[in-house]
C-alpha cells in the first residue's frame, strides 16, 4: 500500500531510520549472514539489470539485483537501518529468479532478498493485518474454506462478482487492491468439500499419490483441481486429498515471515505423512517451488523425505503417463506461457511442450518470450500493481501476436494475471491451466472413478 | 549542502534522491570502487542537465556521469562525493534515418537497445561491446567502447558522427553533424570519445549506421597452440580477405570456455573469424580461410551464419567475467600491440609469469590489436611487492615488443597507477592543459583520467 500519499517523504523517513539507530535495534542479522557469501561474491557487474522485468519498467537501481544486493551488504556492514523505505525497495521484487540465471557468478539472489525480508519482519515492520492473518489465519488450515465460502458469496450476491462499473469497487483500495483489477472469484465449494479424502480407479491402481492442492486450486480455481483428478485417475494413480493440507508457506515466506512457514511446512509434512503415498502431485508451480526448494531452508534441513516425493504434474505426466489417449479431437490453438517458478526454479520447460504436442486437442505455437515473466510475482501484482500492469502488458501482447485462442500455464498466480491483463487490454484469448486441456485427453471422472465421490 | 535547494527546484522528487538507501546503490560501478555521491538526479531532458551543471558550476560541486554502472575502470563512481547524474531515464532513439545512415539517440540507452531498435530498418551500428546488454551508449563514448567487430568497422570513435553537449558552464553546445564529413577546426566529438566525462556531459549522439549485410559467416577454427592461431590469423589478414571481426583465444581461456559451452571441445587455442558481405564473396572468403586454418593445423569447430546459432561467440563475449569470476585473477593488462606481434609478446609474458608462479590467461581482438592479458596465480600465495614488480616488469615486455597499455591513471581511487612509459610528463601536460581550458573550476568527474 503506498502510504507515503498521506505522510511527508524523505524527511520523515530520514527520521525513522535516525530512531532505528538511536533505539538500537538489533544489528545481528542472523538470517543475513546466512547469506553473507553470496552478497559478497557480488562483482557489481550489473548484468542482472538487462533481465529484471521491474528494472526494465522503473529504471531506479534500486529495481535490478545489483541495488538489492548493495542495501543487503551496506546493511551487514552497519551502513544503514531498516526503515519504511528500506522495506519499500527490498518489496520490488517478483522472485521470478531471472538474475540468478544470467549472473555470472550464479549467486543466489532470490535467497539474498528472501532473507533481508525475513530480518524486517523479525524487527516488526509489517503490516499489523497482515501479520495477524499470517500468524492466525494462514497457519490454521481448517479456516479457510468457510472464509473462503464466505467471500463467494459476497462475490457473487453482493458485489455482483465486482464488474467495472459496480460501485463498490471504491472500496477495493481499503484492502490495498487497486480498484481497476479484475478479480478471479472464489468458488462456491472448496475442491475438500467436493472430493473425499481417497480417491481410486476402477481396476488396479498403478500409484498411491497425494495431491497438494495448494489455496488457488482449492479455493478458486475448483475446475483445475478436477482435471487434475481427471488425469491421475486416468492413468490409474490412487489419489490421497489429504484434508489436513494447507497452504504451502510460499505467501509468508516470500513476505519473511519464516515463523508461520515453518508451521505451515510442518503441517503440510504431517498431513501427508499419515498416508503412505509414493509420490506427491503439485498443480501450481510457486507450490511445487515451495515445497521442493524452499522448505529446505524453511525447515533447516538439506534434504527431506517430503520434498523428494514431490513431483510437479508436468514432470509427473513426462515421467510416468502412458495412458494419454490418442484419438484424434478437434484443435485449438494454443501458447505457453512459462510459470517463472517452474522454468527458473524447477528447470521444467521442455515437460509441458511434450504434453502439448502429444495432445490430440491442441494446436501448439510458442510465443516470442515465453519465460519472461507475466509481473504477477503472487502478492506483489496485488501491492504494486502499476509495475505489474506494464510487465503484464507487454507479455499480454505476444501472447495476442501467436494468433492463439487460448494461453495456458502451469501456475494459477500467472492464470490471475494473465486473465486481468488480456481483460482489461480487451484481448479475446481465453486463459487455462494446462491440466485443463490434458484432461481432454482422458476418460471423463465419471467413466473412470471408482465410485462417485462427488454430487 | 546549499545547492540542494535550487536542486529541488528544478527536479520533480522522484528524480532527485538523497536518502542513504539510493546514495548506496550508486556509490558504485563494476569496478568495485565505493564512494557516496552526496545526491543523484535522474534528468529527462537536455534543459535539466544544463541547469544542474549550471547550479554544479556556480557552487563548485563535482559532477560524475553514469549510464549503466558497467565500467571496470571505476569512471561512474562519485570519488570525490557531488551530483551524480545518472541518464537511465533519457534513453530514447529519437530518430533513424535510413536514407542519410545516422541515428540521434539520448544517453541512457543500452548499446543492445539501440541496435536491435534499428534492427527493423535493416541498419546496423557496428560497435558492439561484451557489455551491450547493459553499457549505455554515453558510456560507450565516454569509454571509447570497441566491440568484436572494430576491426573492419572502427571504435566509437570512428562512427560517432556529432553530440549536443553540456559545457562546465551550462552552455548546451552542438558539435559535428549527420553527414561523415562535418566539422571545421578542431573536432570536439571525437576528442569527447574516451575523455571518460572529463570535459563535458555528453545529452545527445549522433551515430553513423551501415546497412545490414546480405550475409554473415562465423567461423570458429581450433589449432592446437596459440603460435598456430595467431599464424593463421596474420596469414588470414594477409590474404586480403575483409573479415569483419577476428577474435582469439589462448589454451587457458578455451579451458575456461570449455567448462561453459562443452566439455568435449579438445585443448588448445581458438580463432573466430566473422565474414560479411554479399553472400557468394562470403561464400568464397570462408572457404579461403578454412583453407588458410588447414594450414596451420586448424580444423573448423562451428560454422553458422548468425549470431544467435553460435555458441562460440556469446562464451567469448562473457570471457571477461569468467576469467574475473575465477577469483584467483592478480593482474589484468589491456594490451594493444600489432596484431602480427601478438605470439611473441604472449610468449615472452608466459615466461616472466611462470617465475612467479603465475599464469597468463589471454584472449581479444586478435585483428584490431587489442588483447586482454589476466594473470590468474596458479600456486600458493604472491606478496603485494612481487604484484608490482611483475606489473613493471610485464609493462616493459609489452613496450618492448611495440605495443602498449591502454590502462587509465586512477589517481583518487587509491590504486597507485600503472604509469606508462609513454604517457609520460609531457602527455600528461597536454591532458591537464585541455582540461584546464574546457573545466577551469575543474567539476567534471574529478579524479579520473589524469593526474590532478
Amino acid at each position: 500500500m503506498n502510504k507515503s500519499r498521506f505522510r511527508l517523504r524523505a524527511p520523515a523517513d530520514e527520521v525513522e531510520h535516525q530512531l532505528a539507530l538511536f533505539r538500537g535495534e538489533s544489528t545481528s542479522y542472523s538470517h543475513l549472514k546466512s547469506v553473507e557469501e553470496e552478497i559478497q561474491r557480488c562483482l557489481k557487474c550489473g548484468l542482472c539489470r538487462s533481465v529484471c522485468p521491474i528494472f526494465a519498467e522503473i529504471l531506479d537501481e534500486s529495481g535490478c539485483a545489483r541495488g538489492k544486493i548493495a542495501l543487503a551488504e551496506a546493511l551487514l556492514e552497519g551502513k544503514l537501518s531498516l526503515s519504511r523505505i528500506f522495506t519499500d525497495r527490498l518489496s520490488k521484487c517478483l522472485n521470478c529468479k531471472s538474475c540468478v540465471e544470467v549472473c555470472p557468478s550464479g549467486i543466489r539472489v532470490d535467497e539474498v532478498v528472501l532473507a533481508t525480508r525475513a530480518e524486517i519482519f523479525e524487527r516488526g515492520r509489517f503490516p499489523l493485518i497482515k501479520r495477524l492473518v499470517f500468524k492466525y489465519l494462514l497457519t490454521r488450515g481448517r479456516l479457510l474454506p468457510p472464509i473462503s465460502r464466505t467471500l463467494a458469496f459476497v462475490q457473487r450476491k453482493i458485489l455482483k462478482c465486482l464488474p467495472q462499473s459496480s460501485p463498490y469497487r471504491i472500496l477495493l483500495p481499503v484492502v490495498g487492491i487497486d480498484k481497476e483489477r479484475i478479480l478471479p472469484v472464489f468458488a462456491e465449494r472448496t475442491l475438500t468439500q467436493k472430493y473425499d479424502e481417497i480417491l481410486r480407479p476402477k481396476g488396479k491402481s498403478r500409484m498411491r499419490v497425494g495431491f497438494f492442492l495448494g489455496c488457488s486450486l482449492n479455493l478458486i480455481y475448483t475446475q483445475v483441481g478436477s482435471a487434475v483428478i481427471r488425469i491421475l485417475l486416468g492413468e490409474q494413480m490412487e489419489i490421497v486429498i489429504s484434508k489436513d493440507q494447507g497452504c504451502c508457506g510460499m505467501p509468508v515466506y516470500s513476505a519473511g515471515d519464516r515463523r508461520s512457514a515453518r508451521k505451515l511446512a510442518e503441517r503440510n509434512i504431517r498431513a501427508f505423512k499419515k498416508y503412505d503415498v509414493d509420490a506427491i502431485v503439485v498443480a501450481c508451480a510457486s507450490c511445487g517451488s515451495a515445497l521442493k526448494r524452499d522448505y529446505e531452508s524453511i525447515l533447516g534441513l538439506r534434504k527431506n523425505a517430503f520434498s523428494a516425493k514431490i513431483y510437479e504434474l508436468n514432470e509427473f505426466l513426462n515421467r510416468f503417463g502412458k495412458n494419454m489417449n490418442a484419438k484424434s479431437q478437434s484443435k485449438i490453438r494454443v501458447t505457453y506461457h512459462d510459470p517463472c517458478h517452474l522454468s527458473r526454479a524447477q528447470g521444467i520447460t521442455d515437460e509441458p511442450r511434450n504434453l502439448l504436442r502429444k495432445a490430440q486437442n491442441v494446436d501448439f505455437v510458442e510465443m516470442s518470450e515465453p519465460k519472461r515473466c507475466c509481473g504477477g510475482g503472487g502478492l506483489f501484482s496485488f501491492t504494486h500493481y502499476s509495475i505489474a500492469k506494464e510487465i503484464g502488458q507487454k507479455k499480454a501482447n505476444q501472447i495476442a501476436a501467436t494468433g492463439a485462442e487460448a494461453v495456458a500455464t502451469s501456475c494459477p498466480s500467472c492464470m490471475m494475471q494473465l486473465e486481468d491483463m488480456l481483460r482489461r487490454s480487451g484481448l479475446p484469448q481465453r486463459v487455462v491451466h494446462i491440466a485443463e486441456l490434458i484432461a481432454e485427453n482422458y476418460p471423463p471422472l465419471e467413466e473412470s472413478m471408482e465410485r462417485s465421490h462427488q454430487e | 549542502m546549499g545547492y540542494l535547494l535550487k536542486l529541488r527546484e528544478i527536479f520533480k522528487p522522484e528524480q532527485l534522491l538523497t536518502d542513504d538507501y539510493s546514495l548506496v546503490k550508486y556509490a558504485s560501478d563494476a569496478s568495485g570502487y565505493l564512494s557516496k555521491p552526496d545526491v543523484v538526479v535522474r534528468p529527462r531532458g537536455i534543459d535539466e542537465v544544463a541547469k544542474v551543471i549550471e547550479v554544479a558550476y556556480e557552487n563548485g560541486v563535482a559532477v560524475t556521469a553514469r549510464g549503466g554502472g558497467s565500467g571496470i575502470r571505476g569512471g561512474a563512481v562519485a570519488s570525490r562525493g557531488g551530483i551524480l547524474i545518472s541518464f537511465e531515464l533519457m534513453n530514447r532513439i529519437i530518430s533513424v534515418s535510413k536514407a542519410d545512415l545516422y541515428v540521434e539517440v539520448e544517453p541512457g540507452i543500452t548499446n543492445l537497445l539501440l541496435r536491435s531498435g534499428i534492427e527493423s530498418e535493416g541498419l546496423i551500428f557496428p560497435v558492439d561491446p561484451a557489455s551491450e546488454s547493459i553499457s549505455t551508449i554515453g558510456g560507450n563514448v565516454g569509454d571509447e567502447a570497441i566491440g568484436l567487430k572494430s576491426f573492419k568497422y572502427g571504435t566509437m570513435r570512428d562512427n560517432l558522427l556529432g553530440v549536443e553537449f553540456v559545457t562546465p558552464q551550462g552552455k548546451v553546445l552542438n558539435w559535428g553533424g549527420r553527414t561523415v564529413k562535418n566539422v571545421v577546426g578542431y573536432d570536439l566529438t571525437r576528442l569527447l570519445v574516451g575523455s571518460q566525462g572529463i570535459l563535458g556531459l555528453i545529452t545527445k549522439m549522433i551515430l553513423r549506421l551501415l546497412p545490414a549485410p546480405q550475409s554473415r559467416r562465423i567461423l570458429v577454427l581450433g589449432f592446437n597452440e596459440l603460435a598456430s592461431a595467431c599464424d593463421a590469423s596474420t596469414q588470414i589478414v594477409e590474404s586480403m580477405i575483409s573479415a569483419s571481426a577476428i577474435e582469439i583465444m589462448d589454451e587457458e581461456s578455451v579451458g575456461i570456455v570449455k567448462r561453459q559451452i562443452e566439455p568435449d571441445l579438445p585443448d588448445g587455442s581458438i580463432l573466430i573469424v566473422e565474414i560479411d558481405g554479399c553472400k557468394s564473396v562470403c561464400q568464397e572468403e570462408a572457404s579461403k580461410t578454412m583453407e588458410i586454418a588447414r594450414k596451420f593445423g586448424g580444423s573448423v569447430l562451428e560454422d553458422v551464419e548468425s549470431e544467435v546459432e553460435s555458441k562460440f561467440w556469446k562464451a567469448r563475449k562473457s570471457l571477461f567475467k569468467s576469467v574475473i569470476d575465477s577469483g584467483k585473477g592478480i593482474l589484468m593488462l589491456n594490451i594493444r600491440v600489432s596484431p602480427s606481434r601478438i605470439w611473441s609478446l604472449i610468449r615472452n609474458l608466459r615466461k616472466i609469469a611462470a617465475g612467479r608462479g603465475l599464469s597468463p590467461v589471454a584472449f581479444g581482438h586478435a585483428g584490431s590489436g587489442r588483447i586482454h592479458c589476466c594473470f590468474l596465480l596458479s600456486e600458493g600465495e604472491v606478496k603485494p611487492e612481487c604484484i608490482s614488480e611483475f606489473s613493471a616488469e610485464s609493462m616493459r615486455e609489452v613496450i618492448d615488443c611495440g605495443g602498449d597499455l591502454l590502462e587509465e591513471i586512477r589517481i583518487s581511487m587509491g590504486v597507485k597507477p600503472l604509469i606508462s612509459q609513454s604517457m609520460d610528463a609531457s602527455w600528461e601536460k597536454i591532458m591537464r592543459d585541455v582540461k584546464a581550458a574546457v573545466d577551469p573550476k575543474s567539476i567534471f568527474n574529478p579524479g579520473k583520467l589524469i593526474n590532478e
